[in-house]
């Protein structure tokens, strides 16, 4: 009887994926008959666009860092500044930005809007680009990026995920939703699946990537419940982050609470797709790429959940801790029974169906329903490859995936 | 009862499954359908522009163009449009006529009609450019007045900017009347487009808005003054300078610099050189600067000793560039025992210094 309801279960949370998949479909059909085109031009010249702080508080001071705030520096964008905020930098690695960046220590002083752990100095650069160094007191990567807020003085800010590829024009397609009529827009996100690349893993990486944008961004932006998700950029604005107490567990936290804020307070508001390209994950190529980046958005969803659990937050956690949790139990149990000759052979193909042809399907209408949002059509071979992929998808690396995602979550 | 919930199970998947490969083998083909589309179009393309190139540098040779008229109609159609950012003057004329004399601009107003929005915007965005061209305003007439009305807001900024380039200023005043009462996006996107009549618009449409009595409308012309960038032969704008409005005073500061330095604006700038919000007063400090207002030296001398860092490295700015009262100033500031005001007037008479050099 468990193992019936087990199944059931699984059939239900199957059935709500593909009604989010098929929501996501559709969102992203509106949002390119809706979508304004060709902004670029006109909102890289216009004075009216308003400012745009960078906000990066890289891990360590590597020579992959200062080339993560030189792409950053190179964003097309009529008014933009870069702020790093360093973490309790040693002598070495400052005197490292400050070489790399030319930098003199300006005598600008950080707002207090935020409590962070003391700023030593605020330093600029002496060549023409538009950056701010905060050197601070160690006080961890949220602690660093309020900082950066704090030292911000434009009325957005922009946060774009360390290991995505973003276009050089993301910022001018993320600020247009920021400027629009109607309810006002808080945030905005920016995510685009990464091209397909070959291989196996290759192509599962791609499924993954396909079924997050239809599903965590283009049907929860149509539920107004968007959250970034991992290789997405987000522009925010200042005040209402500022208002929402900062970074306290990443962006995906903060992003939760300014939901559960707006929402409190009863007024419209949106957190806006751009569906186009504008941030991209970068495409994994191998079985430890997938884990790396499947149990890194399952360790940013497990700190949101730790500080509350908003309504943006329970369809994440239904689908991404609930569901492997269930179909795992499931399979163990069916393979026990089975073995030991206690489950019924309907029983068993059952939990089968709910586990793996549900998942199968998932996977296949992710690619077939991509294509139905999108007035262009693929590669043929492409799509095939992609189509096909989910079969062994769903046969061995699914459930091996359900391990990587509880331990992600429950931090092991 | 785990039978029937099997059988109904894979009757279930199994119809999903049926269903979603009917759909990838439609995606399979429009795919296939794409490739081959584009690869028609790559061959034809190199001799297209060529025959496009010809013609507009001068030849009236367009015998290859009429065919791929008939052969490649879309194709032909982007490879025109492609050029539309990159010609100007006659040559641009020349690509207009010839985009009417084959009938291209009678398309792109039949897809205007088109029940798809997408194809409506391109349809207006096409006419955008021909209408430019007289003749191919006379063609489109009446329908960018229609495109205004149209459900799609890009239709409808496409279709502005199709009245905008035929220039006949009504059309003139009521597409500034709908960027005004628009989105700031929308400000933004016509700005460009109307910057070239603000000298008309000056004369009544603009003097009318900036009157009426609706706040945000006040605003959302001012904002869009501000995008033009331009000087502008405007008068007095003392009662928006000192507007109760925030919003409104600090997008009049920053308005006020291009316009004429009229003895009421001045009084203005010198008013809000007092004020306690910063903001206001960094700008009025700017403006100050900008237009050299001997008046304000001692305000602006405050406004560094007074701080905070950027009302007082704007004032610091202001001072520098008024010559030689303000450098005096400067420099007598930088003497001073405060430390942050001494610290704004040398970096301000450093920075004077280096551009002097540069320059």
């Amino acid at each position: 009887m468990a193992l019936t309801l087990l199944a059931l279960a699984l059939f239900a949370l199957g059935g709500a994926a593909f009604a989010a998949l098929l929501t996501g479909c559709f969102a992203l059909r509106r949002m390119a008959r809706e979508n304004w085109r060709n902004l670029g031009r006109a909102l890289l010249k216009s004075p009216l666009v308003p400012a745009v702080a960078v906000i990066t508080a890289p891990s360590d001071s590597s020579a992959e860092s200062r080339r993560l705030a030189r792409r950053l520096l190179d964003l097309e964008f009529g008014k933009h500044e870069l702020i790093v905020a360093l973490d309790g930098p040693s002598e070495a690695d400052l005197e490292g930005w400050i070489s790399e960046f030319r930098l003199y220590r300006s005598g600008r002083a950080p707002a207090k809007a935020l409590a962070t752990a003391a700023a030593r100095g605020i330093y600029e650069s002496r060549d023409p680009i538009r950056l701010a160094v905060v050197d601070k007191e160690p006080g961890g990567q949220d602690d660093s990026l309020n900082a950066a807020i704090n030292a911000a003085s434009a009325p957005l800010i922009a946060w774009f995920d360390p290991e995505a590829e973003f276009t050089s024009d993301a910022l001018l397609r993320l600020v247009a939703p920021m400027l629009e009529e109607g309810p006002p827009t808080i945030a905005a996100c920016g995510f685009a699946p990464p091209p397909a690349v070959g291989g196996l893993a290759g192509h599962i990486g791609g499924l993954e990537s396909l079924r997050l944008w239809l599903g965590r961004c283009a049907a929860f932006a149509k539920w107004n419940c968007l959250v970034p998700v991992p290789g997405a950029a987000t522009i925010l604005d200042r005040q209402a982050a500022v208002a929402a107490g900062g970074f306290r567990a990443g962006i995906l936290e903060l992003v939760v609470r300014l939901h559960k804020r707006a929402r409190a307070a009863g007024a419209p508001y949106r957190v806006a797709l751009v569906g186009e390209v504008v941030s991209q994950p970068r495409a994994p190529r191998s079985f430890a790429d997938l884990r790396q980046a499947t149990q890194r958005d399952q360790r940013e969803i497990a700190r949101a959940a730790r500080f509350g659990r908003p309504s943006p937050m329970a369809g994440l956690i239904a689908q991404r801790v609930v569901r492997p949790m269930v179909e795992t139990a499931a399979l163990v149990l069916t393979a026990v029974g089975a073995a030991l000759g206690w489950v019924d052979p309907a029983l068993a193909g059952l939990t089968l169906l709910a586990a793996v042809a549900m998942g199968i399907v998932i996977s296949m209408a992710a690619v077939a329903l991509r294509e139905l949002a999108e007035r262009e059509g693929s590669d043929p071979g492409r799509l095939a490859g992609s189509f096909f992929a989910a079969i062994p998808e769903n046969l061995g690396y699914r459930q091996l995936r359900n391990l990587w995602l509880i331990a992600g979550y429950f931090g092991r | 009862m785990t039978r029937i919930a099997f059988s109904v199970g894979a009757l279930l998947i199994c119809s999903y499954a049926l269903f979603l490969t009917s759909l990838f083998a439609a995606a399979w083909w429009r795919g296939l359908a794409w490739r081959r589309k584009k690869k028609a179009a790559d061959a034809v393309r190199p001799a297209m522009s060529e025959a496009l190139v010809f013609y507009l540098a001068g030849s009236n040779e367009t015998a290859a163009l009429r065919g791929f008229a008939v052969t490649h109609r879309q194709d032909l159609t982007e490879a025109v449009i492609a050029y539309q950012n990159t010609v100007g003057g006659d040559t641009r004329d020349r690509l207009c006529n010839l985009a009417l004399d084959l009938a291209l601009v009678h398309d792109w107003c039949e897809e205007t009609r088109s029940r798809d929005p997408i194809r409506r915007r391109t349809a207006y965005a096409r006419l955008a450019f021909a209408c430019g061209y007289e003749p191919c305003y006379r063609v489109a007439g009446d329908l960018l007045a229609l495109g205004l009305q149209d459900p799609d807001r890009e239709v409808r900024l496409a279709a502005c900017r199709a009245l905008l380039q035929a220039g006949e200023m009504p059309n003139v005043e009521e597409v500034f009347e709908f960027a005004v009462s628009h989105s700031l996006l929308v400000r933004i996107l016509l700005a460009e487009d109307l910057r070239r009549h603000a000298i008309p618009l000056c004369r009544r449409a603009i003097p009318k808005a900036l009157q009426s009595p609706d706040p945000r409308r006040t605003l959302a012309t001012l904002e869009m003054l501000v995008a033009w960038e331009r000087a502008m032969p405007l008068g007095d704008l003392d009662g928006l300078l000192l507007h109760p409005d925030r919003e409104i005073r600090i997008c009049a500061l920053r308005l006020v610099s291009v316009t004429p330095s009229t003895a009421a604006n001045r009084a203005a700038i010198l008013r809000l050189l007092v004020e306690e919000d910063t903001e206001v007063r960094t700008l009025a400090a700017l403006a100050a600067g900008r237009l050299k207002i001997e008046e304000a030296l001692p305000l602006l001398a405050l406004c560094v000793r007074r701080g905070p860092a950027e009302p007082a490295r704007a004032a610091a700015d202001a001072l520098a560039g008024i010559v030689p009262g303000g450098r005096e100033a400067l420099q007598d500031l930088s003497r001073g025992a405060e430390p942050a005001s001494a610290g704004a007037a040398s970096e301000a008479l450093a920075r004077a210094q280096a551009q002097g050099d540069m320059f």
